[in-house]
């Protein structure tokens, strides 16, 4: 007999929703979280797109410590001391919401709790617990062992689990970004006067451009209530080609981002309040991480369930859906008395009719953004066109298709290939 | 004879923010947790109870408050020092207890403890405020002799041997039950509980009980501040000899020198 039906490795969002929904369903869960508290640790750039919560808890929104809802999203380029916004004014049917970690994972992870999971925090899962080539439970720091019918493996981007579990192949820097990202307190009334919002409206914005000297990445601002949430992202692999050529260090960016003309003025008068770096999982679901084995499922970032779409960055509410679904086989599972590797591929069953889909063209939509182009030539050749578009000088103007053909070729891009990058732009979005 | 373990619900100083400008401190904001000392003292009270063939008790009056937040992290406190091997907690919570000081605490904790316990472990300072009045107000409140500083115990019979550590040196003394004995981080290694502990604490008895003021307070606290450092912000230039000589003429005016 099992110590727990159910070890959760992580009160993430992932993990508490996986607690939470077997926890409601009678089962008994142990959730051990590494941080001193759910959310001590987590760090994403800000925003949760609330499709997936609000199948488990309808209108989250009305009492989970979200901040702000998002009605206003940027896309900007950044060239020198220059740069264009584009502002998209919005109230979509899908809502998404800003919010801060450390509060939100409380919450869920509370969620859980009140559902009858044991929710352990401050504590470190060494390694799953294998026993004739099964899962069967968890390895605790101090070589404690505590046994379960199912581990789920919701311990994030670095997944120790995973890989010892032998569901992830080894992992490269190609997989990863860093990214780092600051807390800045502003009044209530300045972050709505800046960014043009009502009460509880947010906004979202992110930037390319020569921040990051061709490396692939850019900076994001996502207003909170009272503070914005602000930062870079980088690719390793991307960093790692370019480390001789960049002048600035990462930590630097951040500095460099924020004294940009454009973003300076949505900051100033702020004061730092939080600083944080992680690792974000960019491509390893596309690289083969398997799922589940006999006795386990891996869920959230562990799994790799992160996408940057280039103008929508995802990773959150795809975190709660693989839970859902992973917390359903379990279930199921648990129920049968099967828990071998057949019975819970039921979790990849439920993600392939939905989720999975999605990340059919989020491949498309990953290898347009490995383009470096995008990074440096795009944003300096917009910055410029328009530019020109608006100059008066008293002197006759050279058209747009010359002037366009002149910056193109600057960059090195053939009119034809830059045909082809809009193309490829048309069809993975 | 039951053992008492003082734990206190201190705030978390590392998480302890502070407005530069004002001076300013939120401490709502900061998280709590039990002192580090007090995880001394609660080994120290889990090796004693055995000899002493009773149990040993936590006991903790919140001065947080009483908001949800606070509650939630003083039974997690306590499941910590449950974790340890103590066999049960009594949490005393309520409005008013955030105003009381140490003659109010010492009071309340004295009726909890009189007829209950014959030895009562504290640290020998919190981790927050450290003012250490607590334990020797408390046993005054009993008329029950205090021991602080406390490096080692030995229970001998009807009365336990204390080595005390001073400035300059360790004082042996010998205290007859009913005592309150405060201990320094010296006097143990505290065990670090498993998770299978951690489990089981959360289903040790916990007893939460309404505070009611007993008394009023004699000190109260208008305002907390972290007292402002100001800059001169002196640039002195030229050349070395002069700059030395006009630096200190600058720290004599300053009273420096």
């Amino acid at each position: 007999m099992a110590d727990f039906d159910v070890i959760v490795v992580g009160a993430g969002p992932a993990g508490s929703v996986a607690s939470y929904l077997l926890a409601k369903r009678g089962h008994t869960v142990l959730t051990v979280e590494r941080g001193k508290r759910p959310g001590a640790k987590n760090m994403f750039g800000g925003r949760l797109y609330s499709w997936s919560l609000e199948r488990i808890f309808p209108e989250f929104w009305k009492e989970a410590p979200v901040e702000r809802e998002v009605t206003k999203e940027v896309l900007g380029f950044l060239h020198g001391e220059r740069g264009v916004e584009i502002r998209l004014s919005t109230r979509p049917k899908g809502r998404s919401f800003t919010l801060l970690r450390a509060k939100f994972d409380q919450w869920l992870a509370e969620k859980a709790e009140d559902a009858g999971a044991e929710v352990i925090s401050g504590f470190k899962v060494e390694r799953p617990l294998i026993r004739d080539g099964r899962v069967v439970g968890i390895v605790a720091e101090g070589d404690e062992e505590m046994e379960a019918e199912v581990v789920i493996a919701a311990d994030g981007a670095l997944s120790f689990m995973a890989e010892k579990a032998g569901l992830r192949p080894k992992l490269s820097k190609e997989d990863f970004a860093v990214g780092a990202k600051e807390v800045i307190e502003l009044p209530k009334e300045v972050i709505e006067d800046r960014f043009g919002l009502s009460e509880d409206e947010g906004a979202a914005q992110l930037y390319v451009g020569d921040l990051t000297e061709g490396v692939i990445g850019g900076g994001f601002i996502y207003t909170n209530k009272e503070s914005v949430s602000l930062g870079v992202v980088m690719r390793i692999g991307s960093l790692a080609s370019k480390v001789s050529e960049i002048s600035t260090a990462m930590w630097e960016v951040t500095e460099k981002f924020k004294s940009h003309p454009m973003i300076r003025r949505y900051l100033e008068g702020g004061k730092l309040v939080e600083y944080s770096a992680h690792i974000i999982p960019e491509t390893q679901f596309m690289r083969g991480v398997k799922l589940y084995t006999d006795g386990m499922v891996v869920v959230g970032d562990a799994a790799g369930f992160c996408v940057n779409y280039g103008v929508t960055v995802r990773g959150m509410d795809f975190a709660i859906e693989s839970a859902r679904a992973a917390a359903e086989a379990v279930h199921h599972a648990l129920e049968s008395g099967d828990t071998s590797a057949r019975s819970l591929s039921k979790y990849q069953e439920i993600l392939s009719s939905g989720m999975l889909r999605e990340f059919e063209t989020a491949k498309k939509a990953v290898d347009l953004m490995e383009d470096e182009r995008l990074y440096s030539s795009i944003p300096k050749i917009a910055v410029e066109t328009l530019e020109h578009l608006f100059l008066v000088d008293g002197k006759p103007k050279e058209n747009l298709y010359s002037f366009l053909r002149k910056e193109f070729s600057e960059e090195g891009i053939s009119l034809l290939s830059a045909l082809l990058l809009g193309w490829k732009a048309l069809r993975s979005m | 004879m039951d053992i008492a373990v003082l734990v206190k619900q201190s705030l978390d100083v590392q998480e302890l923010r502070v407005d530069q400008d004002t001076g300013k401190i939120y401490i709502e904001d900061a998280p709590t947790k039990a002192g580090d000392i007090e995880l001394n003292a609660t080994e120290e009270a889990v090796r004693l109870k055995e000899k002493l063939g009773g149990k040993a008790i936590a006991i903790m009056l919140s001065t947080g408050g009483a908001s949800g937040k606070r509650q939630k992290e003083a039974r997690e406190a306590l499941t910590r020092v449950l974790a340890m091997g103590l066999d049960g907690a009594v949490l005393i919570m309520g409005e008013g207890a955030e105003k009381g000081d140490t003659y109010v605490i010492a009071k309340a904790l004295a009726e909890e403890i009189r007829d209950k316990f014959g030895l009562v472990l504290a640290a020998e300072g919190s981790e927050d405020n450290f003012s250490g009045l607590l334990p020797a107000r408390l046993a005054a409140e009993l008329g029950w002799p205090y021991v602080a500083y406390a490096t080692a115990i030995e229970v001998e019979g009807d009365h336990v041997k204390v080595t005390r550590s001073l400035e300059d040196f360790e004082e042996v003394v010998r205290v007859k039950f009913p005592a309150v004995i405060s201990v320094t981080q010296e006097i143990n290694k505290p065990r670090v509980p498993k998770l299978v502990e951690i489990v089981k604490a959360k289903k040790k008895p916990l007893d939460q009980k309404d505070f009611s003021p007993p008394v009023e307070p004699k000190l109260t606290i208008r305002e907390l501040k972290v007292p402002k450092v100001e800059r001169k912000q002196i640039v002195i230039e030229g050349d070395v000899e002069e700059a030395a000589e006009k630096l200190i003429q600058a720290l004599k005016e300053e009273g420096v020198l």
